[in-house]
């Protein structure tokens, strides 16, 4: 029998083709327009009770240990009176070419058959390679198996995994829920599935409808239409990392004719 | 843009779903079995609920009650527990949003802290009782109270009550003899309400077309977190950003940036309390420059003639220029002005929302799409709210009960001790009071005053409805029920009256006959199916079908000609446009701008656990509130983010870490409330502090409402640090290219 590590690497190797995805059904991706986008924080929230994300205390914040697969980053431009705030939204860019990929020694992310970057939690070991190469730092580690106080726990979803200590999580693009639609598609006559009918969590109830999400390997899509807006950038581009994150930069319209 | 997507469809086209006179089903997941029997064992089931199947999820429709806009939501529920809140697609007021606090109200029902059966104080101690031993005390000192005086010795103090609910407490102190019901929110707009009820007769809160508007110009109205229905103006903000017409331009007034204000494309920061004189000195511009020419357009040059822009400068801060450039661009646009938050708590609020409907009204920007539009009342609920101030209620049970002339409170979700300033004298008042109820879901301040604590029902474990207060635009009314079995030996409010009223008996018994209130829901709406849905087969089909949906509406209802001249009148007896404040400039040098927390609003979720780990949109800390101040405030004091200042006003004094803001006006501090709970639960309880306890219980002459942003304040630094966390990195992009490709300029 040939060596399961070696044909696991291969396997992984044939993955890491850039793009390989696109020769198959679905590429996901979103779109997220900042000149809708108020930073109220509704999505963060909604990505904490879809995920089963730990309530994990004043002090793990302190230390830097939250764990927000989602989270809106703010910067200020300027100084009083003409002082600006500008919001946006931090998740993992599911990129195409993705360093934490590549780091892995053993293979627990990768990047799926419909482009997305996929965390393995029982194959992690816990090095956190990749949460050092990732440069939006979207990656979470369990420090320590997250407990909630009872009866808090009723509430957690049981589509999705509760992790424990060691090992590394973040944004899944809600996978669960793609499934769940994917799998009610395939049961009603295997009909193709319609653009919108997946939403994750943040998506869903975003109030500004500020983010999107799709499918890029559609042309028709909502998402790929937004693609080719004048506003249209990928965060930190330049690294090369290939994300599936659109943004729509702000409008900042010119000040002149107004007082 | 991809207007066939579902993504549209379930925003947009939910007025199609609302068809006229009939049901409105919901597009979103619905179950057939609604009606659950509350007192359903745990699992596993001998013989498991019509609904209840392992593995597939159940979702119910019903009512958020994390503010008073009353988002319709869908709820999945899995193998009997809740798993997850959603706006509810066809409910045209979220449309399918929801917010923070929305998605984290599932913790309502799930909290570790909540009380678990009622609880009678002996011996200065809290003891947990039986509910049968709980009524029966009470019948007994109710029949007393009414056997001595009956009638108006009895006072209900809701936080929360809407719709029929709201009706079924006017009905019980009503047999009691009694109309002593005080609905009370330190967020209550009643100024809003009051002055759209001198401006146009309107008893309804009108719709203001934020999606559509070609310019917005906002007095410090926080639409996008805590402003009459902020899911629902937040989709409209979105829509006239990047909508399907031209995109709005946003201006926001305030003395202290906010979240709505770091949205607009430009931050006008005024002096406190000053917009009155800005919105009249822009009403005088506009009738200099002719915009308006109707047959009453004298009456109005005469009412604002002494507020020129030149004489708004010295009380605005603003220069001449700038505020004829505003009243051109207002005109130009034509604007859609609102108004809100702490400039519609000073002393001149409601003279400050009056010149904002007559701004509107001068450039003709009502009943005009992305202009101000008139509303059906709501079909159903409290009236007051238009016509008394929820503060004067307050302080008339403090008076009464002063006087020896209450003999039973019942607090109802509403925790006063916390959310009305301590200089008001309430919690010396409720201890005179003999008898005192407590029905919270879990101890707070209030409880501590309270002979007895009767542990409510989660909203998620509740029958209610409710017919939204600030409208969408044609005749709605929403139900809730409950969406999981009690989880604990609770009651929901209207449950308690009624047993309690059978309990009394008599012809108290018979003016509340209902078995429960449930029951007493079916009979209301019966009503409504008689009088307005009648095309519908029986009323088993239109309850049911609207328990489905979520939600039923009369889309084709005729609202009526709305009344479009403003009465003259509106701007007489207002008092000046000067703020009046507590606390000498002297003394104290700084105005106190209080501001809801855009996380926990009011602080009446701040128990949530999810809310506390949400970092604040603006300044990204958890877990504590902070005081900020302009960077210049700051090197004068001596002191930087995280040191300790005392905060003194002539009503008492707090301490907080300073948190140097750079978007504040210099004379302004500004704390969110919503922290600073000594006793609220785990999560909460010892957290930061409340400006509440430093607000002068001060009020705005022409309305009795609460003037909370009109007392001074003096700063003291203390030399203490307090760490707290924020979640912020470094807070300027650096010419990364985060905020776009071409922000890579300003760093």
């Amino acid at each position: 029998m040939e060596n399961p590590h070696k044909s696991l690497k291969a396997k992984w190797e044939e993955n890491r083709r850039p793009g390989y995805y696109q020769e198959y059904e679905n590429h996901w991706g979103m779109v997220i327009d900042l000149d809708r986008c108020t930073g109220c924080g509704a999505c963060v929230t909604a990505c904490q009770a879809e995920n089963n994300l730990p309530i994990v205390g004043e002090e793990n914040f302190r230390e830097g240990r939250e764990m927000k697969w989602l989270r809106i980053e703010r910067y200020w431009e300027g100084e009083y009176p003409d002082v600006k705030l500008r919001f946006i939204p931090m998740l993992c860019q599911h990129c195409d070419q993705a360093p934490c990929e590549t780091v892995c020694p053993v293979y627990a992310t990768y990047h799926n058959q419909d482009g997305l970057n996929i965390q393995t939690y029982n194959r992690c070991i816990g090095t956190r390679s990749c949460a050092v190469y990732c440069p939006y730092e979207v990656r979470y580690f369990n420090w320590e198996t997250h407990v909630w106080d009872e009866p808090l726990e009723q509430q957690l979803n049981p589509d999705v995994t509760v992790r424990e200590k060691g090992v590394m999580e973040k944004c899944t693009f809600c996978v669960q829920r793609i499934r769940k639609v994917k799998d009610r598609a395939r049961d009603e006559d295997n009909r193709p599935l319609l653009d919108g009918e997946v939403q994750p969590a943040c998506v869903q109830s975003c109030p500004t409808e500020a983010l999107t999400f799709g499918d890029f390997n559609d042309p028709e899509s909502a998402v790929s239409k937004k693609k080719h807006n004048d506003r249209a950038y990928k965060v930190l581009e330049d690294l090369n990392t290939s994300p599936s994150i659109v943004y729509l930069s702000r409008v900042e319209p010119e000040d002149e004719s107004h007082g | 843009m991809s207007e066939d997507s579902i993504n549209r469809v379930k925003r947009r086209d939910f007025l199609k779903l609302v068809g006229a006179g009939s049901v409105g089903v919901g597009a979103g997941a619905v179950v057939s079995q609604v009606s659950r029997n509350p007192t359903e064992l745990l699992i596993p089931y001998p013989v498991p609920p019509e609904e209840y199947m392992p593995g597939v999820d159940t979702w119910y429709n019903t009512l958020c009650q994390g503010c008073s806009a009353r988002c319709g939501v869908s709820v999945r529920v899995r193998e009997g527990r809740v798993k997850k809140i959603e706006g509810n697609p066809s409910h045209p007021v979220s449309r399918g949003g929801l917010c923070a606090r929305g998605q984290a109200g599932v913790h309502t029902l799930y909290h570790p802290d909540r009380l678990t059966g009622p609880m009678k104080r002996l011996d200065g101690k809290l003891t947990q009782v039986s509910w049968d031993l709980v009524l029966s005390h009470l019948a007994h000192e109710f029949r007393q109270v009414l056997a001595t005086e009956r009638g108006p010795g009895v006072a209900i103090v809701t936080g929360s009550a809407r719709g029929h609910l709201h009706q079924l407490m006017q009905e019980f102190l009503r047999t009691l003899g009694s109309s002593r019901l005080i609905t009370y929110r330190i967020d209550a707009q009643h100024n809003l309400h009051a002055a759209n009820l001198r401006s146009f007769g309107a008893r309804a809160t009108p719709y203001y077309d934020i999606a559509n508007t070609p310019y917005l110009l906002s007095f410090g109205a926080d639409f996008l977190t805590g402003w009459l229905s902020p899911v629902h103006y937040s989709q409209a903000f979105g829509d006239m950003r990047q909508g399907d017409g031209p995109r709005g331009y946003f201006v926001q007034v305030e003395p202290r940036m906010s979240l709505a204000a770091a949205n607009a494309d430009r931050w006008l920061a005024t002096r406190p309390g000053s917009e009155a004189w800005l919105a009249l000195a822009i009403c005088h511009q506009l009738l200099e420059d002719g915009v308006y020419d109707g047959p009453d357009r004298n009456q109005w040059v005469e009412r604002v003639a002494d507020y020129s822009p030149a004489r708004a400068v010295e009380p605005t801060g603003l220069g001449a220029d700038q505020i004829v450039q505003l009243a051109h661009d207002f005109a130009a646009g034509p604007g859609l002005a609102i108004i809100g938050g702490g400039a519609l708590h000073g002393t001149n609020g409601l003279l400050a929302a009056t010149a904002v409907n007559l701004m509107n009204y001068l450039v003709g920007s009502f009943d005009r799409p992305g202009g101000v539009l008139a509303n059906s009342p709501p079909l159903f609920g409290p009236e007051a709210a238009y016509s008394e101030s929820p503060y004067a209620g307050l302080r008339e049970i403090v008076e009464a009960a002063r006087q020896g002339r209450l003999e039973a409170v019942i607090l109802h979700d509403v925790n006063p001790l916390y959310s009305a300033p301590p200089e008001l004298g309430l919690r010396e008042a409720l201890e005179s009071v003999p008898l005192v109820i407590s029905m919270s879901e879990l101890l707070d301040e209030s409880s501590e005053v309270a002979r007895f604590v009767l542990p409510l029902d989660s909203y998620l474990e509740a029958w209610g409805d409710d017919s939204p207060e600030s409208g969408v635009g044609f005749p709605t009314a929403s139900l809730a029920q409950p969406v999981a079995r009690r989880i604990h030996n609770t009651k929901s409010a209207g449950d308690f009256l009624i047993e309690l009223a059978h309990r009394l008996g008599d012809d108290i018994e018979e003016a509340l006959p209902w078995r429960d209130f449930q029951d007493f829901l079916k009979a209301r709406w019966d009503e409504i199916y008689r009088t307005r849905a009648g095309s519908l087969e029986g009323f088993d089909a239109f309850w049911t079908a609207t328990l489905q949906a979520g939600v039923w509406g009369e889309r084709s209802a005729a609202l009526g000609a709305p009344n479009t001249v403003m009465i003259p009148a509106a701007l007489d007896d207002l008092g000046h446009p000067d703020p009046q404040f507590s606390g000498r400039r002297a003394e104290y040098p700084y105005t106190l701008h209080p501001y809801l927390s855009p996380v926990f609003h009011d602080g009446r979720w701040a128990h949530l656990p999810w809310l506390q780990e949400l970092p604040d949109p603006i300044s990204g800390v958890v877990y504590t509130n902070w005081i900020e101040i302009h960077p210049q405030t700051a090197e004068l004091l001596g002191v930087r983010t995280r040191d300790v200042v005392e905060i003194s006003s002539p009503a008492g004094s707090i301490k907080l870490p300073v948190l140097v803001y750079p978007a504040i006006h210099p004379d302004v501090v500004a704390i969110p409330m919503g922290q600073g709970h000594h006793r609220y639960g785990r999560y909460a309880s010892g957290r930061g502090a409340n400006p509440i306890e430093i607000i002068a219980s001060r009020i705005d002459e022409d309305s009795g409402d609460l003037a909370w942003a009109a007392t001074r304040v003096q700063l003291k630094p203390t030399g203490e640090r307090i760490d707290f966390v924020t979640t912020s990195g470094n807070p300027r992009p650096l010419g990364r290219q985060i905020l776009g490709p071409a922000d890579g300029g300003h760093g």
